[in-house]
């Protein structure tokens, strides 16, 4: 973004400096310039920096806020998400029956939720994997032939718990490096 | 070749997987190498496959500038393999991970469940 405002400066710089040079007749009229051209071209340049400035700095505004979004949300989640792993390998020995009441599987989209309303990360793929697994533990949960078998052989459980426990990885990942930057 | 981020995480959930199985048995333990940095409050092993899987709670002193200083805490987790003198070698340590602290709970709530903690209370 910021070559793209330097090449927005420089070159209507250089082309009426061009033409100023090679005498390239820019107004109607003689080829003499007047004074009251000068001005008016200079009037003309600074006015379209002035435009040009005002629309970048709207522009890194936006982008700021963004990123003070990012970092004030992603460690509330962060937590969270521990929360949910930290109680998912806690009750990784219930069985089936017994996991439905657990807190953990409605909180797991509510904050996969949060996550994807946030600007600026990379991570659907994740969101994506974690919320089908999920919809996945919950046929499993509900799949009578499996009540009494406990959530710890179940593949499932597992591939979410390791993709949450990824997403929060992530996470940590991305809140260092908006550190560094 | 070397292993990744995602074997670590892969590594770790299977052990977390074992231990909430009862397959992996956890004790307490004050044999593990140490670093002067670093001070241990906690660890356990498990002696799994020929090898010995050690997890630590340990804080280290974090440093905010020259001599300004707090406790963080952090959880390791380490794997040693005996070698020709019998001696336990560390062969392995895993990269900081969040998940680290969770096997240290389920490792913790394995072992007051192993060691009768509530017994003649429940």
């Amino acid at each position: 973004m910021k070559k793209l405002v330097w090449a927005a400066v420089i070159v209507p710089l250089l082309a009426t400096w061009a033409a100023f040079w090679w005498k390239i007749p820019l107004f109607p009229g003689g080829t003499e310039m007047t004074k009251t051209d000068v001005w008016s071209v200079i009037g003309t340049l600074l006015s379209y920096f002035g435009v040009l400035f005002s629309g970048y700095a709207a522009y890194e505004v936006g982008a700021l806020s963004k990123k003070y979004f990012a970092k004030t949300r992603f460690p509330e989640i962060n937590s969270k998400l521990t929360a949910i792993t930290t109680s998912m390998a806690k009750a990784a020995s219930k069985r089936a029956v017994d996991l439905r009441p657990e807190r953990f599987i409605s909180q797991i989209p509510v904050s996969l939720g949060e996550i994807g309303r946030i600007p600026g990360h990379d991570m659907a793929k994740l969101l994506d994997r974690a919320a089908y697994e999920r919809s996945k533990l919950i046929e499993w949960l509900n799949d009578p032939n499996k009540k009494e078998i406990a959530a710890n052989d179940a593949t499932i459980y597992w591939d979410l718990f390791r993709t949450i426990n990824q997403i929060s990885e992530e996470i940590t990942a991305y809140l260092k490096e908006q550190e560094a930057k | 070749m070397a292993y990744s981020t995602e074997d670590w995480s892969k590594a770790i959930t299977k052990l977390i997987e074992l231990t909430s199985k009862q397959e992996a048995s956890w004790d307490l333990t004050s044999n593990y190498e140490e670093d002067h940095w670093t001070e241990v409050d906690r660890a356990y092993e498990a002696l799994l496959n020929g090898l010995r899987y050690i997890v630590k709670s340990s804080r280290y002193k974090h440093y905010q500038d020259e001599d300004l200083w707090y406790w963080a805490n952090k959880f390791e987790f380490e794997i040693y393999k005996l070698n020709s003198n019998q001696e336990y070698i560390r062969i392995a340590k895993a990269p900081e991970l969040n998940m680290i602290a969770n096997l240290y709970e389920v490792v913790e709530d394995n072992y007051a469940y192993k060691e009768n903690a509530l017994t003649g209370l429940l």
